[in-house]
């Protein structure tokens, strides 16, 4: 059988149309196995401690003995925009086992962000602290620092693994948001954002616990985080 | 759609430098107009974007201050030798 001379379709490398990034933490690396770069800030980032059988590669973000700890992994903060064909981040994750409260205060933020310290100012995430919707899960855009927040009914329970996915659409005129506590299955949307979508603000994705009070440790874990970008 | 939109200068947690009249938080209402509790206004999701538009320049004039590259920007653009950005500039090439 001979070869046949490509079609000029045909030399378009999958890669200029279809963009896969998967981070297990399946290294000793904090930063990953790809372009990302673990930021204690007065934490500690350590891939060493939490893998099971279940969940091969963890990275531990913890807050250790610190009131004002930051420990974040960052998929780079200028690597995505909405828009030009649907972006989507899937990532796991895993509540400390101690819930935020009065006493030990912690903010999680978990999807698409642009800080190594603090909340995202361009992106679209997911957000727990016990004082913001009574506790349960918050779906927010940011752009140029302008949130908008969506209330979720997911309850934040402790100990617990979550599976969450934000996809903007093609057009980058909306962001969606899934949660579920099954890994198989992220069931149906929480629902959809249309304000405040980073069209112009450049983002990345982003993993943050951020300590605000109290000086007892607490530890969230990643397991998986995989961006998609399917050019339109 | 209606919003229900809150600007830094009605926040507790405003950086500095941020232009107070920038929006700082927002809540799609949809159809609806009751606002939460606190100092929100109503806008529609038109006018909310022509806001946007039309102050989005003061929102970068802040972002410029607060980011290394900003100084850099200005250090170039203005030229001067004088300029503490444009020193270090010299003293990383090794020209002063």
């Amino acid at each position: 059988m001979g070869f046949s001379k490509p079609s000029a379709a045909s030399t378009t490398s999958d890669a200029m149309k279809r963009f896969v990034l998967t981070e297990h933490f399946c290294t000793n690396n904090a930063g990953g196995n790809t372009n990302g770069t673990a930021y204690s800030g007065g934490g500690d980032c350590s891939t060493t401690t939490a893998s099971s059988v279940d969940h091969p590669g963890v990275l531990q973000l913890s807050t250790v003995a610190s009131s004002t700890a930051t420990p974040t992994w960052s998929g780079g903060s200028l690597c995505y925009k909405a828009g030009n064909g649907a972006l989507s981040v899937d990532f796991v994750f895993h509540l400390p086992t101690a819930l935020s409260d009065g006493t030990n205060t912690y903010q999680i933020y978990c999807g698409f962000g642009n800080s190594t310290t603090a909340e995202p100012t361009s992106g679209a995430y997911l957000t727990y602290t016990h004082s913001l919707n009574s506790g349960n899960f918050v779906f927010k855009t940011a752009s140029a620092s302008s949130r908008t927040s969506l209330n979720t009914s997911v309850t934040a329970a402790s100990n617990t693994w979550y599976r969450g996915k934000i996809v903007f659409n093609s057009a980058g005129t909306e962001a969606t948001c899934y949660l579920s506590t099954s890994m198989a299955s992220l069931g149906s949307a929480l629902g959809t954002i249309s304000t405040n979508i980073p069209t112009a603000n450049l983002f990345g994705t982003q993993i943050s616990a951020i300590k605000s009070v109290g000086t007892s440790a607490r530890a969230l874990w990643a397991d998986m985080l995989e961006v998609v970008k399917e050019f339109a | 759609m209606n919003l229900a939109v809150k600007f830094y200068q009605d926040c507790h947690y405003c950086p500095a430098g941020m232009p107070k009249h920038w929006p700082a938080e927002v809540i799609e209402l949809g159809e609806g107009t009751e606002l939460p509790e606190g100092p929100w206004l109503l806008m529609t999701k038109e006018q909310y974007e022509e806001y946007r538009a039309t102050h989005l320049k003061d929102y970068e004039a802040y972002e410029n201050s607060i980011m290394p590259v900003g100084g850099l920007k200005r250090a170039l653009a203005l030229g001067t030798e004088h300029s503490k950005h444009w020193q270090r500039i010299r003293q990383w090439l090794g020209l002063a």
